[in-house]
């Protein structure tokens, strides 16, 4: 098999977790995000004198724990908090300095990363449109910064503040001239505002302009799905991390408001949600086209977008993701690592290769990185 | 060769328009569910004289269009709304007359059917629990008359008033004699109380107690996740057609967080009309992610080991991903179901099993056509 490149189009960085308090502009320095400590005395992130439901109760740095045991992770992060965010980032060199990035992606065969945040997951949906336009610009500047370390090895997911569809839609055109990039899409969207609402339509339009796809990516946002049922479990958790329903309702609203249709250069990529409800998700959408279309804007049947401008990405490990890969075709398969959050494992490309064997070399190829090259044209 | 036998474990009646007035005890006849007419005229179901808003705006009648075309129901029953109810069952007596029932399944190869309402779904989100309890004594009376005329062949489903736990074990218990019959849960659970939560337990122990399985069914008594983007879609839409499932899903994966399967180890759920190809991925998923973090969750075990034993699950007969679902789950964890009369039921359901199940062996064939339903609901 001839070289071909290898890369991972969503890993992870840990925030140093005095950036915005050390790099905001002047006017919202006092608002600015930072680790403090919650009612309980533990380690809780907190903005503009809010805590994070999430980032709470000493856990943070279960975001760190790559190769870890459940059972270390249990008494280390959950019991006893006991490790700190900064703790777990000196844990994980690879995740805080792009040199030692490059190093681990040598030492696990990986050419190319496209790098997303941790610690921003949790503030995407920043009620004040302003601030949070303020916190995307540090984020941004900095992850840029990042990857210019190695250029060609480390490529930035930009944050939008998706508060605000314009102010989105600024911090969209202002990282334009940045290079090969990824942006984020939040999982659910902010004001639980469908994808499929034409509130949205300036900011598609404006991903159509630059050829980028949004990503959607588990995070904060609108309601998650998963607080139906408990409200009370908002922490890292096997309840929250087992749902996945946000990034699929997500998905399918596009089709519902005809974003596809509006937009007919518009792409979407679907990230770290699994791969095998992807073929199921596009057959009921399309059955259920044929019953009852007249109530959805979508001229077409879904997959037939999904064809050409959809893509999803698998885990290494994923048992179904060579079957996605059959059923969806192979262009359509990209996979990430997860690097260095709990859910990752180490060896990815070892594990990916296993995988992927059953598929034509041809489709390995694309699925392990040409799709990826093409799609964020990271030549 | 022992003859295959034709199960279709979710079929569904069409409600008479007098059912209630005629079944329900005489104190609660003048808010009896019926045929009305809402705000703007047009036909709608009612109970307690206030529209119910999936069965409104003179669309009722899309629950009785199998086997017609959208462009047809779009023009005839959204748009012109000139398909009464009444026109809905005349289009399809197999749903409201027993013997035409056993007709049209003598004709389709069919040997028995589970039979689900159609109005009926909605009787636990009756926010008055005497009003939800009566409709259901009500009903399941109906169905129960309806179905013993059906030749040992019609088993129902019985509903249950799952807004008040008392009165729907207490309505579990009324129609311990019915013989077979399955029980539907809605998919999303009242009051968006959980499954996994201790107030279900006596439920349970119940059907335990009875030796019954649960059917996870479409039919909403909570908040469904499609409202979360979608508040204002109330009629039948692609929207709530596309993201029926993954309430279904919520809800099954709410029964390992909540350590339901623990706790009764001789619970059978089964997992009715919502697709299957998502079931190998979603345990896939709960398996890794009780690697990551089984700690937070009440289930001692992998989600996969406590399916093997406990729970089941329905393909459509045209679903492609049939043999699929059936090779990654065992063929001893899958049933069919048929829809009819419902406008996404396709037609022919016995023929296209046939097809997808081709590729198996004798004995699976058996189980999934027929078989797995004789064991799980206990069968002659």
């Amino acid at each position: 098999m001839s070289k071909s490149p290898i890369i991972d189009v969503d890993g992870h960085i840990l925030e140093p977790s005095d950036l915005w308090v050390n790099n905001i502009e002047p006017e919202f320095r006092d608002r600015a995000m930072h680790m403090g400590v919650g009612e309980d005395g533990l380690e809780q992130w907190q903005s503009d004198g809010e805590g994070d439901v999430f980032l709470n109760h000493g856990t943070s740095a279960n975001m760190a724990t790559v190769g870890r045991t459940k059972e270390w992770r249990q008494k280390n992060i959950f019991e006893n908090p006991s490790v700190t965010w900064e703790e777990g980032r000196e844990m994980n060199p690879g995740a805080r300095d792009p040199d030692a990035r490059v190093a681990l992606m040598d030492e696990e065969e990986i050419d190319k990363s496209i790098l997303y945040p941790s610690l921003g997951l949790s503030w995407v949906a920043t009620k004040d449109p302003a601030l949070a336009g303020a916190y995307c610009r540090v984020y941004n500047d900095w992850l840029v910064d990042f990857c210019s370390a190695h250029p060609d090895r480390l490529y930035p997911a930009i944050i939008l503040p998706w508060t605000d569809v314009n102010e989105a839609v600024k911090e969209l055109k202002r990282t334009a001239g940045v290079g090969p990039r990824a942006v984020m899409c939040p999982a659910s969207p902010p004001h639980d505002r469908s994808y499929g609402s034409r509130y949205w339509d300036p900011l598609w339009a404006e991903f159509q302009e630059q050829d980028m796809p949004p990503a959607l990516h588990v995070s904060a946002g609108g309601t998650p799905s998963s607080s139906l049922l408990y409200p009370d479990i908002t922490m890292p958790s096997w309840w929250v991390f087992s749902t996945s329903q946000d990034i699929q309702l997500s998905f399918m609203s596009f089709f519902q408001g005809g974003v596809f249709d509006r937009f007919p250069d518009f792409k979407l990529v679907v990230l770290e949600s699994g791969t095998l409800w992807m073929p199921y998700i596009l057959d009921r959408m399309d059955e259920k086209f044929e019953v009852i279309s007249f109530t959805m804007e979508s001229k077409e049947e879904p997959s037939t977008y999904f064809k050409t401008r959809g893509w999803i990405s698998m885990e290494p490990e994923d048992e179904y993701g060579a079957l996605t890969a059959e059923l969806l075709g192979a262009d359509r398969v990209l996979w990430a690592y997860d690097y260095p959050h709990s859910d990752s494992w180490t060896g990815p490309v070892k594990t990916l290769k296993e995988t992927l064997s059953k598929l034509p070399e041809d489709d390995q190829r694309k699925v392990m990185g040409e799709n990826a090259l093409d799609l964020y044209k990271l030549n | 060769m022992a003859k295959m036998l034709f199960v279709d474990v979710d079929g569904h009646i069409l409600e008479p328009a007098n059912l209630w007035l005629e079944y329900i005890e005489p104190r609660f006849a003048d808010r009896a569910m019926r045929v009305d007419t809402d705000l703007a005229g047009l036909e709608c179901w009612s109970v307690d004289g206030k529209p119910i808003p999936f069965f409104s705006s003179g669309t009722a009648a899309d629950a009785a269009s199998i086997g017609k075309d959208q462009q047809w129901r779009r023009e005839n029953i959204y748009d012109k709304h000139e398909v009464s109810w009444e026109d809905g069952l005349e289009m399809n007596p197999p749903a409201w007359l027993p013997d035409k029932r056993v007709g049209m399944m003598d004709q389709e190869e069919i040997d028995g059917s589970f039979l689900y309402p159609s109005i009926g779904l909605t009787l636990s989100r009756i926010e008055d629990r005497d009003l939800s309890a009566a409709h259901c004594r009500a009903y399941n009376n109906w169905i129960h008359d309806f179905c013993s005329e059906g030749g040992g062949r019609l088993f129902p489903a019985v509903t249950l008033p799952w807004g008040d736990v008392q009165m729907a074990v207490a309505e579990l218990k009324r129609t311990s004699g019915f013989g077979p019959r399955a029980v539907q849960a809605p998919n999303t659970p009242p009051d968006d109380m959980s499954y996994g939560r201790l107030r279900w337990n006596p439920v349970w122990a119940e059907l335990v107690n009875q030796d019954l399985p649960v059917s996870l069914h479409v039919g909403n008594a909570g908040t469904t996740t499609g409202s979360i983007l979608y508040p204002e879609f109330t009629l039948p839409s692609w929207w709530d057609l596309v993201t029926g499932p993954m309430d279904s899903m919520l809800s099954f994966v709410s029964f390992f967080q909540g350590g339901v399967f623990d706790r009764f180890p001789k619970l059978r759920v089964v997992v009715l009309e919502s697709g299957a190809a998502w079931m190998p991925w979603l345990l896939m998923r709960m398996d890794e992610m009780q690697e990551v973090m089984g700690f937070t969750a009440e289930s001692k075990r992998r989600p996969s080991e406590y399916f093997e034993s406990q729970c089941w699950i329905s393909v459509d007969p045209d679903d492609e991903f049939g043999p699929f679902v059936m090779e990654e789950l065992g063929a001893d964890k899958v049933l069919w179901a048929y829809d009819y009369p419902h406008s996404d039921g396709s037609t022919e359901p016995v023929k296209n099993l046939r097809k997808m199940l081709q590729g198996f062996t004798p004995r699976e064939r058996r189980l999934v056509s027929g078989e797995n339903a004789v064991r799980l609901y206990g069968l002659e």
